[in-house]
């Protein structure tokens, strides 16, 4: 036995290890990015204090809860799978796989992450988008999770019937890229075809595929005598391309009916009124979208059928409670003065009466429940991450103590794996939304720099009781004058240019957001979208080391193979094609490429590597592609996405994710197929030099 | 009472297994066992690295171990025709080697495979080699077999095994030893056991708690693969061919004997001598006879999966085995095949089978 000091000095050692070991997946990413954002976009990082605590919580996360699916959440599955297939029936067995799979979806947050990437979508132009993402969610989360119940039954089903992977891709991938090609003829669908593609990369995250791997490797032991032993993967790549099937039908039968996408004004039009009142909940829900998201004061003035009277009513009710509608408001209530002044037209700037002052004055945050904010945020990470875990796990035990009646051999680390499962979720999510997160959507906003001028709020420049005797005139090398004044703030005086159209001589107050960039030439093919792609390229292949499921594939491919596959081979395999996957996402709202170009294209490349390769390869492969979008990738590519799409002018940034799970498979068949090839010649060879001497053995009948 | 038995064990190339397992089955061999493994060698790096300690890197093949256990007298015809059929003959294609082993008891309806149907061409095997068995943390294997490689001892196979023992005795700390392990499998010749042995050891600090154990004994025949490392040379002959000729012109492998012996400076009351039981087990049950037998006395264990084949028994539909090597003394060995029948491990529901062989072992405290 031990004593109480080897004990804790073992402890210590092991998770010492744990940490230094994810701190090792995580490192690279942080450190990109903050390299990006401080030497080339040239922003200082706003709260470093917050960023360290934010990353220490993600890799202490990360290391609670790789330790979790190891000792805990993999075992469970990988019993239950081995159990199945000789205490229930065929039928039984598909029936728990099917409920599997719909509680993963369910247990997913990363849907959510679909909504933000929505977010910048406006109704006109894509209303069956529009509803789906907003009150038919429902709908679409109830087609993601149906999608992917029948595709984990029909890998199970594949497993116990020993079918092979590669027809099945065959068929999914010709149903999803035809449908998709199809859709790039109607507008509506168009825009549902991008959802959908990223619905099936994201629904595979960071709990969902270490448990239906495991589960599927449990089933695929006892099945099979063969020596081929990654056939106990593929589940992880059915559940990835049928929830795109299944929303893609969803669409279809959506836009039957619903509205077609028109311009912002004929969509405020009355006569449109009852097709636009669908896309919402109810009138109120209407009339506040069209306050907030439209641009026109006459539109606006539409969608309350002239009542100004009522316009201004709601105005005043949803400016004096900036904290109540929150959410509905596109900045913090700081800002919000800022904001109404270049939204609101002057009729309703004359009829609102907002005293603008207090407008200013930050909200205290969550006063009507007394909490402390950073316990909020504590509360809802662990929401998250019960939520995740609960289900799932919850239905596992079921399945385990009263439909196959078994009993763990280590209950106890069981209980303690999942418990670390639910700690290092928690963390990891804390990290998430307070470190990364916020410094990938901050490089993300400001990325656009590289290659043209946009503004830089932060810099901002409000100047009260300004008048034009502080303006002084320079000649310019050019010939023209240039304006300019001088800028005493903190006691260092800086020279400000001058430009007349931020003075506002009624008010005598100086308003300027300079712009920045652009840092390279602005033109078609300027070096500036070159560094863009290669900082795309870079931050898909940083960000997918850190990423959970893909590290418990790789450690479940290392197992298989008895480590003829490295863990750390795969995943540096996937993360290349990740990167090179995100670079063409970023591409495609740079260029506009369609969608069906973007990902059919490299599918049908990826149709004939298949064909080639070996089914040893096929399925870790296409596995891979699944596990890659997780909480590290996704929130950093949808923010990169989202920053520039918006100073493109693009409807939405997805696509991305669908991008970034393409490649990864190509890498890895690619990989396998050189694999595969050298060991053939080099067998070839070992068999020709010995030809001459080797006698081959008669069988005789005794 | 116990039955006198060989077991033969080959590493065989992926491409050739099915072929193998079709002769065997043709010849009438009726339990064979399989487990997946991945054979090393060393290759010359093709980017010079700056910084690297060593201009060879470790390149890993998966190949399948596969067993059979059969009687002396069909020992010759069942070796020489898995060398024929996996070419084992060529170096680089994998090895074959026999063991002395005993069945000690095992389910009613188990009958050894001591007939075949045809008799093959008899191959020619060394002798005087030694079978080393180190089990080691998961992550420590490429270290053993590059050392053995390095010494030009044999070429390893790894196979992923569960360690048993010291971590049971644990309450929840054990989850901060990981019970995965890597067991690495090599034949050399006897007269370099003992170096390679002490060096294994000694680079696996298997002398320190928990770190594993390594265990040897005689072997029958074999042949060994004698291609260390990857790719052609570009010479007329490689060295590997002048060794593999060298063997065959002196008959045998008494020559590669290494230039120095180190007498053993290790502890000797660390090295036990007795029985390597090897229990072998439907996997539902291994867990609960692996906790009998553990608790009748065996000295750490560790289990590996293995693929049970059988064609004996038509409705036997389960191939996924688990196989325990546990070291105990010649005593405490007969009483856990006692409380190992006592737990039912030998009907026809549970349908398990134990054999014993001489070893010696070496493990910390042991």
């Amino acid at each position: 036995m031990l004593t109480k000091k080897e004990a804790i000095h073992l402890i210590i050692n092991h998770f010492r290890e744990a940490f230094s070991s994810q701190f090792k997946t995580v490192f690279w990413v942080v450190s990109y990015l903050i390299a990006f954002q401080v030497l080339i976009l040239q922003n200082p990082i706003e709260s470093t204090i917050k960023l360290a605590a934010g990353l220490f919580c993600i890799v202490t996360g990360l290391a609670f809860f790789m330790e979790g699916l190891k000792i805990g959440l993999m075992p469970l599955g990988e019993k239950i799978g081995s159990n199945l297939p000789n205490k229930v029936t065929v039928k039984v067995t598909i029936l728990i796989a099917f409920i599997v799979g719909i509680l993963a979806t369910l247990a997913e947050p990363a849907i959510g992450t679909l909504k933000f990437a929505g977010s910048s979508v406006k109704a006109w132009n894509a209303p069956t988008l529009f509803q789906l993402l907003n009150n038919k969610s429902q709908l679409l989360v109830t087609s993601v999770a149906i999608g992917v119940g029948f595709a984990v039954a029909l890998g199970i089903l594949r497993f116990l019937l020993k079918w092979s992977l590669k027809p099945m891709i065959y068929v999914f991938v010709f149903l999803v890229v035809g449908l998709t090609f199809l859709s790039s003829f109607e507008d509506n669908l168009l825009h549902i075809s991008s959802l959908a593609w990223d619905c099936g990369a994201v629904t595979t995250g960071p709990v969902t595929v270490p448990l239906v791997l495991s589960l599927g490797l449990g089933i695929s032991r006892i099945v099979h005598d063969e020596p081929d032993s990654t056939e106990g993967f593929g589940l992880v790549t059915l559940a990835s391309l049928a929830p795109i099937f299944s929303v893609l039908i969803l669409g279809i039968v959506l836009t039957q009916n619903g509205m077609k996408p028109v311009s912002e004004s004929d969509f405020y039009d009355p006569t449109n009124r009852s097709q636009a009142l669908e896309l919402f909940a109810d009138k109120t829900k209407f009339q506040d979208y069209a306050l907030v998201k439209t641009s026109d004061y006459e539109n606006r003035l539409n969608a309350f059928d002239g009542d100004q009277e009522e316009l201004t009513a709601r105005w005043n009710e949803i400016l004096s409670n900036p904290t109540k509608y929150a959410h509905l408001l596109p900045v913090e209530a700081s800002r919000l003065s800022e904001w109404w002044a270049t939204h609101a037209s002057n009729v309703e700037k004359a009829a609102v009466n907002i005293d603008s002052e207090n407008l200013a004055q930050p909200v205290a945050a969550g006063p009507e429940t007394g909490m402390p904010s950073h316990f909020k945020v504590l509360l809802s990470a662990m929401l998250t991450s019960l939520q995740a875990i609960l289900p799932l796990t919850l239905l596992l035990l079921f399945v385990l103590k009263f439909i196959i009646k078994e009993k763990m051999q280590y209950r106890d680390e069981i209980y303690c794996g999942i418990l670390f499962g639910i700690i290092g979720l928690t963390l990891f999510n804390l990290g998430l939304s307070n470190g990364l997160t916020n410094l990938g959507s901050n490089v993300g906003k400001t990325i656009p720099v590289a290659y043209k001028a946009i503004p830089a709020p932060e810099n901002r420049i409000v100047i009260e009781n300004f008048n034009e005797n502080y303006v002084y005139k320079a000649k310019k090398e050019t010939g023209g004058d240039f304006e300019f004044f001088y800028h005493e703030k903190n006691g260092e005086l800086s020279r400000v240019p001058f430009k007349p159209e931020s003075f506002s001589g009624e008010t005598g107050t100086y308003d300027h957001t300079p712009v920045k960039g652009p840092i390279f030439r602005a033109d078609n093919w300027s070096p500036g979208i070159i560094v863009i792609l290669f900082f795309a390229f870079l931050l898909g292949l940083t960000a997918t080391l850190a990423e959970p499921a893909l590290n418990a594939l790789g450690q479940s491919v290392e197992q298989i193979t008895v480590g003829t596959f490295k863990k750390s081979h795969l995943i540096s395999t996937v993360a290349f094609g990740v990167g090179i996957g995100t670079a063409f996402g970023i591409a495609k709202i740079l260029f506009n490429i369609p969608l069906y170009l973007l990902l059919g294209i490299p599918y049908a490349i990826l149709l004939v590597m298949t064909y080639l390769s070996t089914e040893e390869f096929v399925n870790i492969a296409w596995d891979s592609a699944g596990v890659t979008t997780g909480p590290v990738t996704v929130p950093l590519a949808i923010a990169l996405g989202l920053g520039i799409s918006a100073q493109e002018g693009v409807v939405e940034g997805f696509g991305i994710l669908a991008s970034a799970s393409v490649y990864p498979i190509m890498a890895v068949l690619t990989m396998g197929l050189i694999v595969t090839a050298r060991r053939r010649r080099e067998l070839k060879e070992l068999e020709e030099a010995t030809k001459k001497e080797d006698n081959p053995m008669n069988i005789q009948a005794a | 009472m116990s039955q006198s038995l060989v077991k033969i064990t080959a590493r065989v190339n992926r491409m050739f297994f099915p072929d193998v397992m079709r002769s065997l089955k043709l010849i009438g061999i009726n339990h064979v066992f399989v487990s997946n493994a991945r054979s090393t060698l060393l290759e010359k790096k093709r980017m010079v690295m700056p910084f690297a300690k060593n201009d060879m890197f470790l390149h890993s093949e998966p190949v399948e171990l596969v067993t059979c256990i059969v009687t002396p007298d069909v020992e010759d015809t069942t070796m020489s025709l898995i060398t024929s059929k996996a070419r084992l003959g060529s170096p680089g294609l994998g090895s074959i080697y026999s063991e002395d082993l005993k069945l000690e008891k095992s389910y009613p309806d188990y009958k050894v495979d001591e007939k075949v149907l045809f008799s093959a061409e008899k191959g020619e095997f060394y002798t005087s080699m030694t079978y080393i068995c180190c089990t080691v943390a998961r992550g420590l294997g490429d270290l053993v077999s590059r050392l053995a490689l390095e010494m030009g001892a044999g070429v390893p196979a790894i196979t992923f095994s569960t360690g048993r023992g010291f971590r049971d005795r644990l309450g929840l700390v054990r989850v901060t030893i990981p019970a995965e392990k890597e067991t690495i499998h090599l034949a050399v010749s006897t007269y370099e056991t003992p170096v390679t042995i002490e060096t294994i050891i000694k680079a696996a600090k298997l002398d320190q708690p928990g770190r594993g154990f390594i265990f040897y004994h005689d072997i029958r025949k074999g042949l060994l693969n004698t291609k260390l490392t990857r790719g052609s040379s570009g010479q007329a002959a490689t060295l590997e061919q002048i060794v593999s000729a060298l063997d065959g012109i002196t008959g045998g492998i008494k020559w590669r004997t290494a230039a120095t012996i180190v007498n053993p400076t290790l502890p000797k009351q660390n090295f036990l001598i007795g029985k390597n039981l090897l229990l072998i087990a439907p996997e539902e049950y291994s867990g609960k006879l692996a906790n009998v037998a553990m608790a009748a006395g065996a000295l750490g264990a560790t289990s590996e999966r293995v693929r049970y084949l059988s064609s004996q028994n038509e409705k036997f539909n389960r191939p996924s085995h688990v196989a325990f090597n546990m070291m105990a003394t010649t005593k405490t060995a007969k009483k856990i095949i006692q409380d190992l029948e006592h737990a039912n491990a030998f009907s026809d529901e549970v349908q398990a089978m134990v054999f014993s062989s001489n070893a010696k072992a070496f493990t910390f405290r042991a």
